[in-house]
């Protein structure tokens, strides 16, 4: 019987010259396979007296162990040793590359609207953008005499000649439609497309994102409309935003407010706020005396524009994907 | 409106420089909208006077001038009419630089040197005025430097919000900024007392659109001229002068606020009168138009006809001229929407129009009549001729308004001050006190009783009882009712034990006055002051011991006790209408101040008072929404984030179409929504499908966008429903378009992301479409919510070339009805096998048309069949020939631990028998 040292003297000097898994692979098979001198061993164990064929067992599991080892380690060897040729890891990644698409940026400026005031507990309200005149006008305190109307000018849906169906001037016409479904307390955004029937130049467009806020509960105050605007602000043009209030007019709310952030160092006109004019809320079903609220509203266009820098608000609304391109 | 900063400060007791005044405009409403600064002067042009003036010896137009500043004394030489002795002028130095430059040396001038010139504001860049040299203000420091007295010719350019007249004119801007600057005063301009008549010179037929009416005869100076200060304001202001009249109307407009009119009294045929216009009634209007008029324009005419469009614009018949020796001057009140429908309708908004539009208080005209009066005095030597006859016809309400400290301060969200709003609010011409019942009460104590005493007729002099409360009350803005009976149905009822002070006390009473008819319950009335006081103005009063009412000595305001009222047997109750009288600052709003006539209007006031600056910054303290009901908006963010991570551009496109878009994609017009009022083609109307604006898209990008890419919209169409209140039936649209090779697998991956990603369970049917191309277009629907529904398909190079697009174009659209698409999983997860499952391809050959989803779907429905996944699509050019095609597919079953090749075998051969017998498939081959 040859002795366990030569075996593994022999299988030390195949390892030697098996050059790939393979060839490991091959001397595994001749000493650990159904015709090797392992097997061929415990197939006679069977037949030995039970005191030999303990002793004879263990001889054999030691060296089977031993074998195995020398070929893990034979294997490791050979991985750790395997040479790789050189690539350009600076190669572009043409072949397999996932193209990634670009959001518009006002979207930009809504998803991240969304989330702040989502964070602060409102609701993203949905709403139609075709109004009644009541809605969008007289119910806000602004009759047809009213100078004010023509703040905003104003599109028309034909209707027989008369002029009381529209493509919304503003988002502040869900106001009153909010007020009569819900009771409050209850603080909301309503973001959407709105109208204005004016020339389109670099800095006006006709249909553009505004984003309305309406808050309504007991003890809603103006310092919470401001406290509220300057989160806001700051969460979207970061922290190094302030806000200030200058007096204004609106219909609707009372006191009225523009609404200005500074931004890089400038001040920027941002939008409008305001306390929601007792007369709308009595238009909404609300006892005034009893419930107050704030409401804002400004332009996602607009934003987009200070954020990002952009000369000319027509690229927004009449895409080309030279200009898109760039947003990611 | 543009403002001379000087004319500003005219009426500001302490002048302010540029910076100040906008500081202060900026705590207002007014909006700066720029402030024009004229190019720095150089240093060596300075103020100097004029002390001597004589003939040049060689020129007939030109003067020698001899000036002086400190103890310099130089000569020039100068062709100003202007030039006088006394006058202030811009000296230009020699060796001074002007604006252009222009370099002034000292030279001779007909012989005669000149050291340098007196400039005009043109030379000086201040303005277009070349007629002469400058005046400046006859006040200034001589040898001073122009360019060191500031604002010299700064002009604010400002917007001014729509519910205040009062800051459409200098002087209302003036009292604002003086408002809001420390320790300003407002210096009123110079007025004429004026003497009113009220007979009625003027035919006013339509009292309820004019509600007053001031006219005089004057006699003026032909000769006069318009001083160039007047000149300077009205240019600065973007007008220009005419002619002495009526730069001073404008001049006073702008001033005051209120539009006026001068007539050529030569010129008129008789009264004038003031009448809505004949239907096609002509009218020649100053800017040399001829107009049409309606019966809906207010106009003045005399008995030749209409000779202006009332608060509109003045007709050419009676314009003042050169010869003018006598003028008519108007100053009047119209009605704010006849005036602003007459100036729409004839397409003239005037300087004059856009104030009246505005609402102008009655006592304006009285102001601006007076203002112009004197400026006619000084400046064209004008001579009343006869009376100024003041038509009045309506009551010239004041404005008095409540203001509860403790709601200001909640609305307002800080603590405030009541001697600062008192202060802040006198600053602004209101009158403005802590509000005391029992002082109010008083004031009254012991004034005459007079039945049916009211405001207009006895002011604060005499009272009957119901007019005592209510006036009471009327000084904090509360509106009780003007009769006993009206206060006590409108207030809120209380019991007499629980009385508070400012509760009124009714009873029955003793009827005199009254006959049965016109009697209610309610007889007399009188508020309780507290502590057993009451406040009446009383003529009887009811014994007690005899039972019956008995006339008393004086019939006055007295106190008496609340005893008296709950022991007479007719006592009827009390009523309250103010929870509180703590803290009430009782106001009165000074007459330009129309706006103000709620509480509200004076927290707004305390606002700006307080500075919103002072305000603090706090949260709302309500608990988060429940936004269940609210997901469509967020969903639709998500769903853009996806499409966007899937490689697609996001557009946003106006939701107004053109005509020709709509005929281009087979849309017809008469089937979608229009607009009235469209500017420009492309809105004419409301789009009904997202595939024209894309296509619009894509031809603007075909020539500098040469790359295969997809986009999308996520936006509302709108489609058209007679029943609806907007008429509109709206919907959200996902659309997307993949422009160049491969668009179908392009749109597709997305469809199957977007199937997967909201669990749509999409079904595709071929379809045939107007736009699309016939075997490249299917509908679709989800079978989850059956309303989500769409097509997609190739559009056909017919309709693209309508829109030059040369390449391939993929398009989808599909309708996002509701939030349903959003709501979460609740599906429940699936455990992994524990042993393997088996797979097999197979591939068919069948017809072209069938579709890869229903042999799919046939596949999956045989028992045992857990996954189809495609593999591919093959076509030789034979079987193109043929219309076929062969679809490689491998299908995984579920046979189990350790199935038989057999079983295998089994399994697969009852899914081949079942897709041949399958008529769908029609002819399939099992290759």
């Amino acid at each position: 019987m040859t002795s366990q040292n030569d075996i593994i003297k022999a299988l030390e000097a195949d390892l030697v010259q098996a050059s790939n898994e393979h060839a490991i692979a091959q001397v595994k098979s001749k000493y650990l396979g159904n015709n090797s001198f392992i097997s061929e061993q415990l197939r006679l164990l069977p037949g030995l007296a039970p005191e030999e064929k303990a002793q004879k067992g263990k001889e054999l599991n030691i060296l089977k162990n031993q074998i195995e080892h020398a070929i893990t380690e034979a294997r490791e060897q050979l991985l750790s040793s395997q040479q790789f040729p050189i690539k350009d890891i600076s190669l572009p990644g043409q072949r397999f590359k996932q193209p990634y698409g670009h959001m518009h940026p006002a979207s930009r400026v809504l998803q991240e609207t969304y989330k702040i005031f989502s964070d602060l507990g409102f609701a993203v309200v949905d709403s139609g953008e075709i109004e009644t005149d009541w809605y969008n006008f007289e119910a806000l305190n602004m009759p047809e005499t009213h100078p004010a109307r023509e703040m905003q000018d104003t599109f028309y849906i034909k209707n027989n000649g008369k002029l009381d169906v529209l493509p919304r001037t503003h988002t502040s016409g869900m106001q009153v439609r909010f007020m009569e479904a819900n009771k409050p307390p209850f603080k909301i955004i309503v973001p959407g497309r709105v109208f204005r029937n004016e020339d389109e130049d670099v800095t006006h467009i006709w249909a553009f994102h505004q984003i309305e806020g309406l808050v309504v509960g007991e003890g809603v105050s103006m310092a919470q409309l401001k406290g509220t605007l300057l989160h806001v602000v700051q969460g979207i043009l970061g922290p190094e935003a302030d806000i200030r209030f200058r007096p204004s007019y609106f219909p609707y709310t009372e006191p009225s407010v523009e609404l200005d952030c500074r931004y890089k160092g400038q001040w920027l006109e941002l939008g409008g706020a305001g306390m929601i004019n007792p007369v709308v809320l009595q238009n909404g079903g609300i006892d005034p005396e009893k419930y107050t609220g704030f409401a804002f509203g400004w332009g996602a266009e607009r934003i987009a524009a200070i954020k990002y820098g952009l000369d000319d608000l027509r690229e927004l609304w009449r895409p080309r994907f030279e200009f898109l391109e760039q947003f990611v | 409106m543009k403002v001379s900063i000087q004319w500003l400060n005219s009426y500001l007791k302490e002048r302010l420089s540029t910076n100040e005044i906008v500081a202060a405009l900026e705590r207002t409403e007014v909006e700066i909208e720029e402030v024009i600064t004229p190019p720095k002067l150089d240093k060596k042009v300075i103020t100097a006077k004029v002390v001597n003036v004589i003939d040049h010896p060689n020129a007939d137009k030109l003067r020698l001038v001899d000036i002086e500043f400190g103890k310099t004394k130089r000569r020039v030489v100068c062709g100003a009419p202007n030039v006088r002795k006394g006058l202030v002028v811009a000296y230009a130095q020699p060796g001074s630089v002007l604006p252009e430059d222009f370099v002034i040396g000292e030279r001779e001038i007909r012989g005669e040197k000149s050291a340098g010139m007196l400039a005009s504001a043109k030379e000086l860049g201040m303005g277009n005025d070349h007629s002469g040299i400058v005046e400046l203000d006859p006040d200034l420091p001589l040898g001073i430097s122009l360019c060191d007295i500031e604002n010299m010719a700064d002009i604010v350019d400002v917007k001014t919000p729509a519910n205040r007249w009062d800051l459409l004119s200098v002087l209302g801007l003036a009292r604002e900024i003086s408002a809001n600057s420390s320790k300003n005063q407002v210096v009123e301009p110079k007025r004429e007392k004026i003497e009113y008549k009220n007979r009625e010179v003027v035919k006013v037929k339509e009292t309820g659109e004019c509600e007053r009416f001031i006219s005089a005869v004057f006699k003026i100076d032909s000769n006069a001229e318009t001083p160039a200060w007047i000149v300077e304001n009205l240019e600065a202001a973007g007008m220009r002068a005419i002619h002495p009249v009526v730069d001073i109307t404008n001049f006073v407009m702008l001033e005051t606020g209120q539009p006026s009119h001068a007539y050529d009294s030569k010129k008129l045929k008789g009264a004038l009168q003031v009448r809505f216009a004949r239907a096609g009634e002509l009218l020649s209007t100053l800017d040399g138009v001829e107009r049409k008029l309606t019966k809906e324009d207010l106009v003045i005419a005399d008995n030749s006809g209409a000779i202006g469009l009332a608060g509109v614009m003045g007709g050419a018949s009676s314009e003042v001229s050169t010869q003018t020796q006598e003028i008519v001057l108007e100053v009047a009140n119209f009605n704010k929407t006849t005036v602003r429908r007459s100036a729409l309708r004839h397409g003239l908004r005037s300087e004059a129009s856009t104030r009246f539009e505005k609402g102008l208080p009655l006592p304006l005209p009285c102001f601006a009549f007076e203002r112009a009066a004197q400026l006619l005095k000084e400046i064209c030597k004008a001579e009343l001729i006869g009376d100024v006859n003041d038509q009045l016809y309506a009551w010239p309400w004041i404005s008095f308004v409540g203001l509860r400290q403790r709601r200001a301060e909640m609305v307002l969200g800080t603590k405030l001050n009541e001697k600062e709003i008192i202060e802040g609010l006198r600053a602004r011409g209101f009158s403005a006190e802590h509000f005391s019942l029992s002082a109010e009460a008083k004031k009254h104590l012991g004034k005459p009783y007079v039945y049916g005493a009211s405001f207009k007729k006895n002011g604060e002099e005499a009272f009957d009882c119901s007019y005592l409360v209510e006036r009471i009350y009327s000084k904090i803005g509360i509106a009780i009712g003007h009769t006993a009976q009206q206060q006590f149905n409108s207030g809120k009822p209380v019991e007499k034990d629980n009385l508070k002070p400012g509760d009124l006390v009714f009873y029955s009473g003793h009827w005199e006055k009254l006959d049965a008819k016109s009697r209610g319950d309610i007889g007399h009335v009188g508020m309780y002051l507290g502590k057993n006081q009451v406040i009446e103005a009383s003529e009887y009063e009811f014994d007690t011991k005899i039972g019956k009412y008995i006339k008393r000595k004086t019939a006055d305001v007295r106190y008496t006790t609340l005893d008296s009222y709950t022991s007479n047997p007719t006592f009827k109750g009390a009523r309250r209408y103010t929870e509180s009288f703590n803290h009430i600052i009782a106001v009165v709003a000074p007459w330009w101040r129309t706006d103000i006539v709620k509480e509200v209007d004076l927290i707004e006031e305390a606002a700006k008072i307080l500075g919103y600056e002072n305000m603090p910054s706090k949260l709302p303290e309500l608990p988060p929404m429940e936004t269940a009901d609210h997901q469509m908006l967020p969903g639709l963010m998500g769903m853009r984030e996806d499409l966007v991570a899937a490689g697609l551009f996001e557009v946003t496109t106006y939701s107004f179409v053109s005509e020709q878009d709509l005929l281009d994609t087979h849309i017809d017009p008469t089937s979608v929504l229009a607009i009235e009022n469209p500017m420009s083609k492309e809105q004419a109307y409301l789009r009904n499908s997202l595939l024209s604006s894309h296509l619009q898209t894509v031809a603007r990008n075909n020539t500098f966008y040469e790359k295969e890419y997809g986009f999308f919209e996520l936006a509302r169409i709108y489609e058209k429903s007679p029943r609806s209140k907007t008429l509109a039936q709206e919907s959200w649209r996902l659309a997307i378009c993949a422009v160049g090779k491969n668009g179908l697998e392009r749109i597709k991956s997305v469809l199957d992301m977007c199937e997967s990603r909201y669990q749509l369970r999409l079904a595709y049917k071929r379809s045939e479409e107007a736009n699309f191309l016939p075997g490249r277009t299917a509908t679709l629907q989800s079978q989850r919510i059956p309303e989500v529904r769409g097509l997609y398909g190739q559009v056909k190079p017919i309709c693209l070339k309508k829109f030059s697009i040369s390449d391939e174009i993929v398009f989808a659209e599909i309708i996002l009805p509701d939030q349903s698409i959003f709501a979460e999983s609740t599906q429940k997860s699936v455990s992994l096998l524990p042993y393997q499952l088996v797979s097999r391809d197979l591939t068919l050959e069948l017809p072209n048309e069938v579709l890869w989803q229903n042999i799919a779907l046939i596949v999956k429905s045989q028992k045992r069949i857990s996954r189809v996944q495609f593999l591919q699509e093959f076509a030789s050019e034979e079987l193109t020939k043929t219309n076929k095609k062969r679809v490689s597919m491998r299908i995984w079953i579920d046979c189990g631990a350790n199935p038989s090749q057999k079983e295998i075998t089994k399994y697969m051969s009852a899914i081949e028998s079942t897709l041949l017998a399958d008529k769908t498939l029609k002819q399939v081959k099992i290759v």
